[in-house]
This record gives C-alpha cells, sequence and structure tokens, in this order.
C-alpha cells in the first residue's frame, strides 16, 4: 500500500530563478538553500513521487476555462513562462497513480478537471526544479493546480478536503509507493497591484505559526478580504498550503526557514508537515 | 464593467503576441469584436490598466501585458509607477 511519508509549505516564487542575485543575498540564500533542503528531505524519506499543488497565474488557463482543481495524469514539461530562466524541459508523470487519484476523486465527490498533458507554469515548476529536480532525482510528478490566483476562487474549506481526499487516495493505492506533496506559494505578495514589493511580516507569522501548531482551521476562517488586505492576492494561495495540510491531516510543522524579501516581491516560507498525530 | 471581456482581450494578447501589432494598426477596431464598453475600449486603447485594475481587471493581466504593449524597459519599476498613478510608492519600511 502506498504512503504519503513527507509534506512541506514551500514559495514558488519566480524570481528564484528569474532573479536569484539580488541586493538582499543572504535572504535570497537562505530560501534557496531551504529550497534544496527540501530536496535532501525527499531523497531521505525515499520518495518515489511528489505531488505538486500550485496554481495558475493566467499563464495556462484561460478565461475560455477556469478550474477549480485541475490534475495532471499524462504528459508533463515545463516552464510555460519564457523569462524564469529555466530551460523547457520534459519530466515524468506518475501516470498510473495519477490516474487512481482522478478516479478516487470521481467515485467520491470530487470532479477533477483533468489535463491529459500539461506545460505547467512557475506556480508548480519552480518546486519541480528547485525541490524535486526530476531529472536527477528520478522522481516522478504528479501536478495538481487550484483555483488560487485566478477568480473565482477555490474555497478554502474545499481545498482542505481535496487535500484530505488526495490523501486517501493515495492510501488506497495497492503499490508499495512512497509519496510526499508540497502545498506552494505565499505568503504576503501583492502581484501586478501597485502595493507590489510589499511584504507583511506579521501576517507571513501568523499564517506560519498556525502551520506549526497544524491550525488549518485558523487558515480556512481567514477571509479572502482579510486576506487581501494583510497579506495581498499572492497570498490566496495559501489554499495550496492547506491542501497539503489536508492531505498529511498535519498536526503541526517544523519551520525551516522564513524570509521577507521585498525584491522578490514576497514573504517567503518553508516548513515540513507532521502527519496526524 | 465587463471585466470577463476585458480580461478575454489582455489573455489572447498574452497568448498570442502577434495580435498586439493588429491591435496597435486600429485599437478601435481591433477592439470592436469584444463586448466591452466605450470607456472600456477607450482605457484598453490608452493603455491605463490602472483604472482597470482599479474596476476589478485581474492584475496578473495588467501586468503581463503591461511589457507586451509598452515594451518590456525599466519593468517593473515603470509600470509599478503606472499602477500608483505616476509616482513610486516608497520602498518598504521607509
Amino acid at each position: 500500500m502506498a504512503q504519503l511519508v513527507a509534506g512541506f509549505c514551500m514559495p514558488h516564487d519566480p524570481l528564484m530563478s528569474a532573479s536569484p542575485q539580488i541586493n538582499q543575498q543572504d535572504s535570497a540564500d537562505i530560501i534557496l538553500a531551504g529550497m534544496a533542503d527540501v530536496h535532501q528531505r525527499l531523497v531521505a524519506a525515499q520518495v518515489d513521487t511528489v505531488i505538486v499543488v500550485g496554481d495558475d497565474h493566467y499563464t495556462m488557463f484561460g478565461p475560455h476555462c477556469l478550474p477549480q482543481y485541475l490534475i495532471g495524469i499524462g504528459d508533463l514539461e515545463g516552464p510555460e513562462e519564457v523569462w524564469l530562466q529555466i530551460e523547457r524541459y520534459k519530466f515524468a508523470n506518475n501516470t498510473a497513480l495519477a490516474e487512481h487519484i482522478m478516479n478516487y476523486g470521481f467515485d467520491n465527490g470530487f470532479d477533477w478537471a483533468v489535463a491529459k498533458s500539461l506545460t505547467v507554469d512557475h506556480g508548480t515548476m519552480l518546486p519541480i526544479h528547485l525541490s524535486v529536480k526530476p531529472r536527477e532525482s528520478g522522481m516522478r510528478v504528479i501536478p495538481v493546480y487550484t483555483a488560487a490566483g485566478v477568480t473565482p476562487l477555490l474555497r478554502p474549506r474545499r481545498a482542505y478536503q481535496l487535500g484530505e481526499m488526495i490523501g486517501a487516495a493515495v492510501q488506497a493505492w495497492h503499490k508499495e509507493e512512497r509519496v510526499a506533496i508540497l502545498g506552494t506559494g505565499g505568503i504576503s505578495h501583492w502581484v501586478g497591484s501597485a502595493q507590489m514589493g510589499r511584504v507583511n511580516q506579521e501576517f507571513d507569522q501568523m499564517v506560519l505559526g498556525h502551520v506549526a501548531a497544524g491550525n488549518a482551521e485558523a487558515l480556512i476562517e481567514l477571509s479572502d478580504e482579510y486576506v487581501l488586505e494583510h497579506g495581498g492576492n499572492g497570498a490566496l494561495e495559501i489554499r495550496n498550503w492547506l491542501v497539503a495540510m489536508g492531505a498529511m491531516q498535519a498536526s503541526g510543522a517544523e519551520l525551516l526557514c522564513y524570509e521577507p524579501i521585498p525584491e522578490w516581491i514576497t514573504g517567503c516560507g518553508i516548513a515540513e508537515l507532521r502527519g496526524a498525530a | 464593467m465587463s471585466i470577463n471581456a476585458v480580461e478575454k482581450v489582455f489573455w489572447e494578447f498574452g497568448n498570442d503576441p502577434s495580435r498586439i501589432e493588429t491591435f496597435r494598426a486600429d485599437p478601435t477596431q481591433y477592439l470592436a469584436r469584444y463586448n466591452l464598453t466605450p470607456a472600456e475600449t477607450d482605457m484598453i486603447a490608452a493603455v491605463d490598466l490602472k483604472a482597470l485594475a482599479d474596476a476589478g481587471v485581474s492584475t496578473l493581466l495588467t501586468m503581463m501585458v503591461w511589457p507586451l504593449l509598452n515594451g518590456p524597459e525599466g519593468m517593473p519599476f515603470v509600470y509599478l509607477e503606472h499602477m500608483n498613478g505616476g509616482k513610486m510608492p516608497a520602498p518598504p519600511g521607509a
């Protein structure tokens, strides 16, 4: 039987690759080392497959089709954006497990949107490139996209429930596989608005505190209006963290690093989730 | 305000930047194919992204199309200045 052996909350800031050299280099280096640390932890946990949860930024999906949550079950490549300074490459999906999670969802009240092939944007590509490193690790990837960046937004409680379903689906998989999940994005950042460059450390620490305490309910209860005011539109991505917390049934987390980086327009935090107590 | 139609215009710019040449040649004619109000047509033609963002257009899209419509020079600072009404905001913590 498959096991969900590791889970992380982490950034997918595109400037980690597009602009790795900044004035605030010490902070950038701490976060980039944190992304590498996640890779080492995945290797140490002997992970076969990583479910990477991110969100579109109007780069992949358009006004004609905006899925609430989508799973990629086939061929994968990325990134979509040329300006990330990452040459596009292909990486392997665990298609059998992806299809199982898709079908498990269909049978349990989650009508996935499905991508039979997918060119992913930075919303999953940065964690894949910096922490999964599929070309050298051999780990396979299952991408999950939530509506956390483009309206209409996935409701936070539904994001947590989606994670619970994914966790149950992994446990119901008959093969001996070791699976991890990465919830990516956030924390505070204002994307494209007049406040772009602002970082709210107080908000970020509040979010990280709830993650560390395993208090998903507190994050679910944050209204979008509150998040937009105090964390910016980019902080709506804590939905992706809730997916990971739900999948892990997280009872808490170890904070690995946090740095407020205005040059990267983001408060960047990384935490490793602990499973159910 | 037909935000959805504005977002369609912008998303199509990002998805197929060759459309921008057609747009530049005759903005009014190009935009006539979309379900836009005259005010929206004027704002898009004038690249008044701040006004459109204030009206609810996704800032993911306004930030995406700024360099496509105005060139990448000075990004993100010129864009940020535009979004702040022509004045750069004070640096964080200042």
